[in-house]
């Protein structure tokens, strides 16, 4: 069975999460946002948002890095197979594969439960964009590698190491949706999807399908849009603003804010960067850098957050 | 022996509904009495050779087994070294998977369990090997009660589908095989799907798998809709609500496929949604409320969402912490070197040093791995020992810590333990609302010596500091390839924290502050006590007021007091 062949629900019957959708569309719009993190507690569909998503965008799965990988799968090395039978061929890395082949999205489920020695390599990577490989006896220098990095994970699993949560550019925060409307149309989609799969066709799996093509041919537009936009001195200073009143570590907090935000107005056809593009991203960029840099934790967005953040748009 | 009659139709409904459908999950077995699973595997065994083409391989996740053997292993066949899947690799009929115990059973299994059931896709990446699947698998799984509060949340909300078997003498299964089946899986009603959200509570996996084993009920009684007698059957069967008779009724008829043919005491729902029940459905809570989950935790099908709960902490990263792990293992790898032994050998540098050599040896033959191939990995040193210091600066005016203190750096010096120190509420902190962590490499680096004598500030952000400690220790104890068998947590305080987490974290204070700040200390503190190798200690000084708050945060840290008076 490949990847490919795999049925996922279609994006579009995908009830609520309405944040992780948007960063995630955000992210493929504008890649330079780096990465969504989408943390939640447990059954609430993190995994089958991201897969149909995916599904939807590159008419196949992302590249999935497994939390037991070895390492020579992610970097790259000798096609063991071939080596044991006597003959020499190098195989890409999963890396490398996110980069070449699956449109630049690298998937990694309960990231959080990474090793610390994967951690590293990912962070090494990211980090400069290149991956040198030189381990037994391959010698590969300035192999670019650029992919967009989303994680999953549960937080009653522990926090992620701090220097891997501030790769993210986005943190969609999950909570389950106790709506008893919701809750019935999660039944219903599902219940028509396993249907599916038993070999009754249903209707409305067909036009979510049509709907999911449709979404993302509007999102590829937007990719192509969002290119050609950019942020006047006056959003740029309020992402600074931002980001420094909300005390977020480092800079990449406003470099999130003003690509997410260059990303939103591309995808609601908008001609310029606004300020309320600024104000939607804002939360799902800082939520994650305002902790302590030691403990890796993720502060609830609370409505003072969201007054202090009101006040500065109003301002601007 | 025999079973007893309800668990034993409950079970046996249950395997026949799974077995037809992969979708409704893993079964949970509490309590189960030996043999109980190994005859389920059996008769799962024989249900799905009559659905499926072949018959499933039986796989056992048992403790000893790791990373490898679940995803890619090296095999040696027809003369040669190959690859091969792993035993949870699916790739023609799926196999039925047996955890004897879920408490008991390995990191490497339990994180397998997590990523691999309720997914759309798994995956594997290992050794040279790539493999994708959708998983069907059928998993069954036992467990003592008991231990379920200990174990993960995450884990356990892969295992909705549970069954209390306490009451069972002997696991002699007598399961009805499974008739003709419609191709059509008969459609869900909108009221079908209004009761399994309304039995079910607030679970979205446990509402899904009502409704999907009410589906496979309504399927296996030739049914054309799945009803919503068929969730309350279903609801039934998973202990979700409870039967009862009513006195005047008639007998049920049971056509070949009722659920409860194996029963003979307690009569159980009809499946048949064309036959209407004859049951009186009662919920084991109060009625009209989605009370069922609620109801069925106090009677120990889910003690994971009670208030006893304890959970080992972070229980699915890798324990590469532990003390049975040998020396030769600890520290992180460097690179490889020749060795004599297959202790910790270095299987693809083994390969490449034998494919170096091929052509000389054996031209155009296989490849031929000698001994003096052969290559282990090297590990770099590293300490065993750690000792997490926090140092609560505002509690020292007028009290030397020193004496308290010393036996412990006394202790990290002769163990060479690496050192981490988290100061707080000083006068030269950069942040006074936050705590600052560094780590040294042993207890002679200078800076320590310069904590120790820091002026003490204005605010003791004490929370922020036990929160750091806690993250310092899951590091080296539960995430770190790094083997610690020793930890000490001193923390040197009086327990008056005035700063609370959200503040540290936000960089400001918000009135009225009260206990938040010590209420943080302790939830904090409470988080490292499931940890393995870890004692705690408060040095604190004898005061007279507040004296009780370094015994309450020893209470949560699981630790013990030094109340000392020494002055300077």
């Amino acid at each position: 069975m490949t990847a490919t062949s795999v049925p996922i629900l279609p994006y579009t019957m995908v009830v609520g999460q309405d944040e992780l959708k948007r960063a995630l569309e955000i992210a493929y719009v504008a890649p330079e946002v780096k990465g969504v993190l989408a943390t939640g507690h447990r059954g609430t569909a993190k995994s089958t948002t991201v897969r149909a998503f995916a599904k939807m965008v590159l008419k196949d799965l992302p590249v999935t890095l497994p939390i037991g990988a070895t390492d020579d799968r992610i970097l790259g090395g000798w096609n063991v197979e071939e080596l044991l039978r006597g003959d020499h061929s190098t195989r890409d890395g999963l890396l490398l594969q996110a980069h070449k082949e699956g449109g630049g999205l690298l998937y990694i489920d309960e990231v959080n439960l990474l090793d610390d020695y994967l951690v590293n390599i990912i962070l090494d990577a990211a980090a400069g964009e290149v991956l040198p490989i030189e381990r037994e006896g391959i010698d590969e220098q300035n192999v670019q590698v650029k992919f967009t990095l989303i994680g999953t994970m549960n937080p009653e699993e522990g926090n992620l190491r701090p220097q891997l949560l501030d790769r993210f550019g986005l943190v969609a925060t999950i909570t389950e949706d106790q709506r008893p409307d919701t809750r019935l149309q999660i039944l219903r989609n599902v219940l028509a999807f396993d249907a599916e799969q038993q070999g009754s066709p249903s209707a409305e799996i067909q036009a979510a399908r049509k709907a999911d093509d449709a979404l993302g041919e509007k999102l590829k537009a937007a990719r192509e849009t969002a290119k050609t936009l950019s942020c006047s001195d006056d959003i740029l200073k309020l992402c600074a603003t931002i980001s420094w009143t909300f005390r977020a570590a480092g800079h990449r907090g406003e470099l999130s804010i003003a690509n997410a935000a260059r990303a939103v107005a591309a995808i609601d056809g908008d001609t310029e960067v606004r300020p309320p593009h600024v104000a939607e991203v804002t939360p799902m960029a800082l939520v994650h850098r305002r902790a302590p840099a030691d403990t890796g934790g993720i502060l609830p967005w609370t409505p003072d957050d969201a007054g202090k953040l009101a006040t500065l748009i109003t301002a601007t | 022996m025999s079973m007893a009659p309800d668990a034993a139709r409950r079970i046996t409904a249950l395997l026949r509904c799974v077995a037809i459908d992969h979708r409704i999950g893993p079964l949970l077995v509490l309590n189960a009495p030996p043999g109980l699973l190994t005859e389920m595997a059996r008769s799962l065994t024989m249900l799905m050779s009559v659905i499926h083409a072949a018959k499933p391989e039986t796989v056992i996740a048992g403790s000893w087994l790791s990373e490898d053997d679940l995803w890619a292993r090296l095999r040696f066949s027809g003369g040669r070294f190959r690859m091969a899947p792993g035993i949870l690799i699916e790739s023609g009929t799926p196999p039925i998977v047996m955890v004897p115990d879920l408490a008991r059973t390995g990191t490497a299994v339990i994180r397998a369990a997590v990523t691999v059931l309720g997914a759309d896709i798994a995956t594997a990446e290992r050794h040279g090997r790539s493999d994708a699947w959708q998983p069907r698998a059928r998993w069954l799984a036992a467990a003592d009660r008991d231990t379920l509060s200990g174990l993960s949340p995450h884990l356990l909300d892969r295992f909705p589908v549970r069954v209390d078997a306490a009451d069972v003498p002997s696991g002699d299964l007598a399961v009805p095989p499974i008739g003709h089946l419609t191709a059509d899986w008969p459609e869900i009603t909108e009221d079908a799907m209004a009761e399994a959200l309304r039995t079910a509570g607030s679970g979205m996996r446990l509402t899904l798998a009502l409704a999907r084993t009410a589906r496979s009920l309504a399927r296996l009684s030739s049914a054309f809709t799945t009803t919503a007698v068929h969730v309350r059957q279903a609801a039934e069967i998973l202990g979700l609500i409870t039967a009862v008779p009513e006195p005047e009724a008639e007998p049920a008829e049971f056509g070949d496929d009722t659920v409860d043919s194996a029963s003979t005491e307690v009569p159980a729902a009809p499946v048949s949604a064309r036959a209407p029940t004859t049951r009186t459905f009662v919920e084991a809570g109060e009625p009209d409320e989605p009370v069922a989950v609620e109801a069925a935790a106090v009677v120990g099908l889910y003690p994971e969402i009670g208030p006893e709960a304890l959970p080992e902490i972070t229980p699915l990263r890798n324990p590469w912490a532990t003390t049975t792990l040998r020396r030769e293992l600890r520290g992180a790898r460097t690179g490889t070197e020749r060795t004599r032994t297959h202790f910790d050998l270095a299987p693809v540098p083994t390969l490449l040093e034998a494919a170096k050599h091929r052509r000389g040896r054996t031209p155009g033959g296989p490849l031929e791995i000698r001994p003096e191939d052969w290559r282990r990995y090297r590990h770099g040193w590293t300490p065993g020992k750690l000792l997490v210091l926090v140092l609560d600066h505002t509690c020292r005016r007028g009290w030397d810590w020193i004496p308290t203190l010393a036996p412990y750096l006394q202790w990290a010096y002769t163990e060479r333990a690496a050192v981490s120190v988290i100061d707080l509420g000083h006068e030269a902190a950069a942040d006074g609302l936050r705590a600052e962590r560094y780590r040294a490499a042993s207890v002679r680096d200078p800076r320590i010596l310069r904590s120790l004598r820091h002026t003490p500030g204005r605010a003791t952000p004490l929370a922020s500091g036990i929160e750091i400690a806690v993250q310092e220790l899951l590091r080296h104890l539960r995430r770190s390839r790094v083997h610690t068998d020793r930890a000490w947590l001193v923390v040197a305080t009086d327990g008056r924290g005035n700063v609370p987490l959200s503040a540290s974290a936000r960089g400001t204070v918000v009135p009225p502050v009260g206990r938040q700040g010590i209420d943080d200390a302790l939830s904090a503190a409470a988080t490292v006590r499931p940890l393995r190798g870890l004692r705690s200690v408060v040095a604190a000084p004898e005061i007279g007021t507040y004296a009780t708050l370094p015994f309450e945060l020893a209470d949560a840290l699981g630790g013990t007091v030094i109340a000392t008076s020494e002055t300077r």
